[in-house]
């Protein structure tokens, strides 16, 4: 089988075994840090404001948002949207990755796939919450009833969409939980407390590290990850669908597929990124996330960027080459100038010029650069959702229904909400959960020992 | 002219058009009658229990009219020429909004009409973006016995006024002009209960009766004696949008003016 | 010693699988062998087979079939509805639900065939034959039986490159 070559080392300061496992479970069972606290408090109290804006929504309606006849998909389909790009990285991470055999994911991976199931979390509150009534939302079941039975409807994307939301919700997180398995009963045996050992106990279902286990543990995967590669293209390809289904000006592209999955798993590396910058400066993992990983993700994110400046470069084309009067109007008079245009050339920048300052092995090196990057990247992928949620509809067909839209109060209290939401389920994560695989870590470590000792025995000749 | 035959040599579909074996009712609009009263929106507001919604929210951009009236202005910006558009749902053969629906609170009938089923809508408002007319319309509101919104139905006596025929929707649903299906299941029955065939002209939907131009035709088209049928062959006969293929039951009849060359 | 079995402690991956290879050659094998992470040798050593992926394959093959079957029977039989002017059986969008769901179906099924195939579920109370095993030790458990007339080499086999517990 073909292994590539591992660039750079892998975990840096020749740990022994034991010693890392010790260290990425230190702070599980180290006391709390006050910081801690502080940010699950801000978390929470986000969260609270969240929880009193779909109290609102669900209690009025949705005409308490911004949203009208006109432009009747607002903010909480852009934030729908963003939420599940974010939530492509811990997936796409993993698999793709894995696939392509690249032995440094095993230091990120834990993380990302964190991130990516509170952030999917995150994102399928916009669906429930944006109907008008979201009660009845198990009317979207095709569950045989006493109507007919009547059916639902398979050719809506909002269907797709819906079995692939919750598809990908389970999978990333059975995908996550059982990869966590060992780690769950490396704590359990390394565990002083009582308490801890009989909870992570109950967590670790009972591992053993048997080769059994560990040989249908190694079939799982491979099924599992083999899979989920198809799942992760698929399912924004099909949350590109409601939009490329339609009828609308500029969202009724073939395009948006591609442009949505790669659009995804940019932002999704870039959050990943964010966590991770936090992750090795709170909890000083830089010997296991060492520069060498991050220098690789930015230069991830410098192809992806590309390929993104690509996309919105053929949409322009297209929209010209067309000869469409309609998508003529949308992107040279609605897009790239008019009453939206901040929100494009936000887009734009932040997301096809900024990260090409990660060309620069010094941006790549200092820390709060490639934090900063990956924040604006974040905002950028943000503002694209906008332009294509807002743009399209506010200025289609008949010039008598055009209509601007801007957010109430309401509507960003419930992004808030989401953001405290993913607040604190990160930090709940980096509390209690090992943040980085340490049976992966452990399977990988021997390439570096053995890059040492071919070190050696070329010093010595 | 051009223009027509220019759309419907792009008129091409992957699949076969469903026919319509029944009726298949129709609309047709003489613009050059039309006068832009506003008096079909009215009517349309009476019959149909359509509720209103206040000052603030027509600001908010969330009217409700089934039938709306668009103007289009031309020539000089002082003295500008008006030309004014009715323009309700189009029950479209190929209608965008149907396909989208999750739940299929919204399908076709088999007499051509865009059915909504206000029991299954859950407001995804997915419709509501997919027309390209936009004259789907959103309940963001309880718009009835709500305090919110003390107009016409928020008081006993102000209730009495509903057309018994027709649902009072509740908030977080769509709905939409229906081509008045109650006005059309009346006739029906009263036809098939006096065992005669639909009478052209009998059915009149409330924006069609209360037309003063008579700009408004309703009718099945398919039958070819109707009067419909004959304004849907007339050489001024368009469709809104149709190069969207979405074949309206919708037609208009251009506008013709007399004016010295 | 009252236990009918020994226990080799290993501080490495290679120790482990020479002080393996060479048991084996002895003609013995290990009851079973407990690793921090997998190690193929030993895996491939044991001698156990999973058919885990040719049961997710199966899984598969039968539940696209399934919800195929069942689109099309709902949308096209059951009750059929004009969707826009679409044909009752719209088998190209039936493809999309067909794939996630599939997906979607198989995981599920693999995990619960994993779960009860190795025996993994919440509640189980482990049986630790190393507290390190899950950290830093390689353990090998050899019974005691087994090891008829070779007690006295396969000790000297652990001996030289681990421990004996």
């Amino acid at each position: 089988m073909y292994n590539s070559e591992v660039r750079g080392r892998l975990i840096t300061g020749d740990k022994s075994l034991g010693q890392i496992s010790r260290e990425i479970i230190a702070p599980i069972h180290a006391k709390t840090p006050v910081w801690w606290y502080f940010a699950v408090l801000v978390g929470l109290i986000m969260f609270g404001i969240g929880g009193y804006s779909i109290f609102l929504t669900l209690t009025k309606g949705i005409g308490m948002w911004g949203v009208n006849n006109t432009v009747a998909w607002g903010w909480a389909i852009i934030n729908f949207v963003w939420w599940i790009g974010i939530g492509h990285a811990g997936t796409a991470f993993s698999i793709f990755l894995l696939i392509l055999r690249q032995k440094w994911r095993t230091a990120i991976n834990r993380a990302a796939e964190a991130m990516t199931v509170v952030a999917v979390f995150c994102a399928s509150l916009f669906p429930l919450m944006h109907m008008g009534r979201p009660w009845l939302f198990f009317y979207i079941f095709p569950y045989p009833n006493t109507r007919g039975p009547l059916w639902v409807n398979f050719n809506s994307p909002l269907f797709w969409d819906f079995v692939a939301i919750s598809a990908y919700l389970l999978i990333s997180a059975s995908f996550w939980y059982f990869g966590m398995l060992p780690d769950f009963a490396t704590i359990r045996d390394t565990a002083k407390s009582k308490i801890k050992k009989t909870v992570y106990g109950i967590f670790a279902f009972g591992w053993t590290g048997s080769s059994r286990e560990w040989l249908r543990f190694e079939g799982l995967s491979f099924v599992l990850g083999g899979i989920a590669a198809v799942l992760v293209v698929s399912v924004h390809s099909i949350v590109s669908t409601d939009f490329a289904v339609s009828v609308e000006v500029g969202w009724h592209t073939t395009i948006f597929p591609p442009y949505f999955v790669v659009g995804a798993i940019f932002s999704g590396f870039a959050m990943v990124l964010t966590l991770v910058v936090i992750m090795r400066g709170l909890y000083k993992m830089n010997d296991f996330i060492t520069d060498s990983h991050i220098d690789a993700v930015c230069r991830v994110l410098i192809f992806i960027s590309l390929i993104m400046g690509t996309a919105y470069l053929t949409e322009i084309f297209m929209a010209w080459y067309s000869g469409s009067q309609y998508e003529i109007y949308m992107f040279f008079h609605n897009r790239l100038t008019g009453e939206y245009a901040f929100q494009f050339w936000a887009m734009f920048v932040s997301n096809a010029v900024i990260p090409q300052l990660f060309w620069f092995k010094g941006m790549r090196r200092r820390m709060w650069v490639v934090f900063v990057i990956s924040i604006i990247i974040n905002i950028g992928m943000w503002f694209e959702r906008f332009n294509i949620v807002v743009t399209s509809l506010s200025r289609d067909y008949l010039p008598s229904t055009w209509a601007s839209y801007s957010p109430t109060w309401v509507e960003i209290g419930f992004f808030v909400g989401t953001l405290g939401m993913f607040i604190t389920g990160v930090l709940l994560f980096f509390r209690f959960v090992p943040m980085i695989a340490i049976s992966e870590l452990k399977s990988v470590a021997k390439f570096d020992k053995q890059r040492n000792e071919n070190l050696k025995h070329n010093d010595h000749e | 002219m051009k223009l027509k035959e220019e759309h419907e040599k792009h008129a091409v579909t992957l699949y076969p058009e469903v026919e319509y074996k029944g009726h298949h009712w129709g609309m047709a609009v003489d613009l050059s009658s039309c006068t832009g009263c506003g008096n079909c929106s009215v009517s349309c507001q009476a019959e149909n229990n359509i509720q209103v919604i206040g000052k603030e929210q027509v600001r908010n951009r969330r009217i409700m009219h089934w039938i709306r009236i668009d103007r289009y202005f031309s020539s000089d910006a002082e003295n500008p020429e008006v030309f004014h558009q009715p323009v309700m749902c189009q029950h479209c053969d190929n209608a965008p909004c149907e396909n989208v629906c999750p739940v299929s609170a919204t399908p076709h009938s088999d007499e051509g009409l865009n059915q909504m089923a206000y029991n299954r809508c859950v407001g995804t408002k997915y419709c509501v973006n997919n027309c390209p007319y936009k004259v789907r319309r959103f309940n963001w509101f309880q718009y009835v016995q709500n305090d919110e919104f003390d107009f016409a139905s928020n008081s006993d006596l102000g209730r009495m006024v509903l057309n018994p025929d027709v649902t009072v929707r509740s908030r977080g649903v769509v709905e939409k002009c229906s081509f008045c299906v109650q006005r059309i299941q009346e006739k029906k029955i009263k036809a098939k209960v006096e065992g005669r065939l639909l009478e052209d002209q009998e059915i009149q939907t409330a924006c069609v009766q209360s037309c003063p131009a008579n700009a408004l035709v309703f009718g099945d088209m398919n039958n070819p004696e109707s009067k419909i049928s004959k304004y849907m062959k007339n050489e001024r006969n368009y469709h809104l949008l149709e190069e969207l293929h979405t074949l309206p039951s919708v037609g208009y009849l251009t506008k013709v003016r007399n004016k010295k060359a | 010693m009252n236990k009918d079995y020994i226990l080799g402690v290993f501080k490495d991956e290679e120790s482990l699988v020479s002080a393996f290879d060479k048991v084996k050659e002895k003609g013995v094998l290990p009851l079973e062998v407990y690793t921090p992470y997998p190690v193929h040798e030993i895996l491939e050593g044991m001698g156990n087979k999973t058919r885990i992926t040719y049961a997710a394959f199966f899984y598969g093959v039968f539940v696209a079939i399934g919800i195929l079957s069942f689109l099309t029977y709902a949308a096209s039989i059951s009750w059929s509805l004009n969707y826009g002017g679409k044909p009752f059986n719209s088998f190209p969008s039936f493809i999309v639900v067909t794939i996630v769901a599939t997906i979607l179906s198989i995981t599920i099924l693999t995990l619960l065939t994993f779960s009860i195939r190795s025996k993994i579920f919440p509640g189980k109370v482990p049986e630790i034959y190393h507290e390190r095993a899950t950290d830093d030790r390689f353990v090998m458990v050899i019974d005691k039986k087994s090891m008829g007339a070779n007690t006295e080499a396969i000790n000297s086999i652990i001996t030289e490159y681990g421990e004996i517990e």
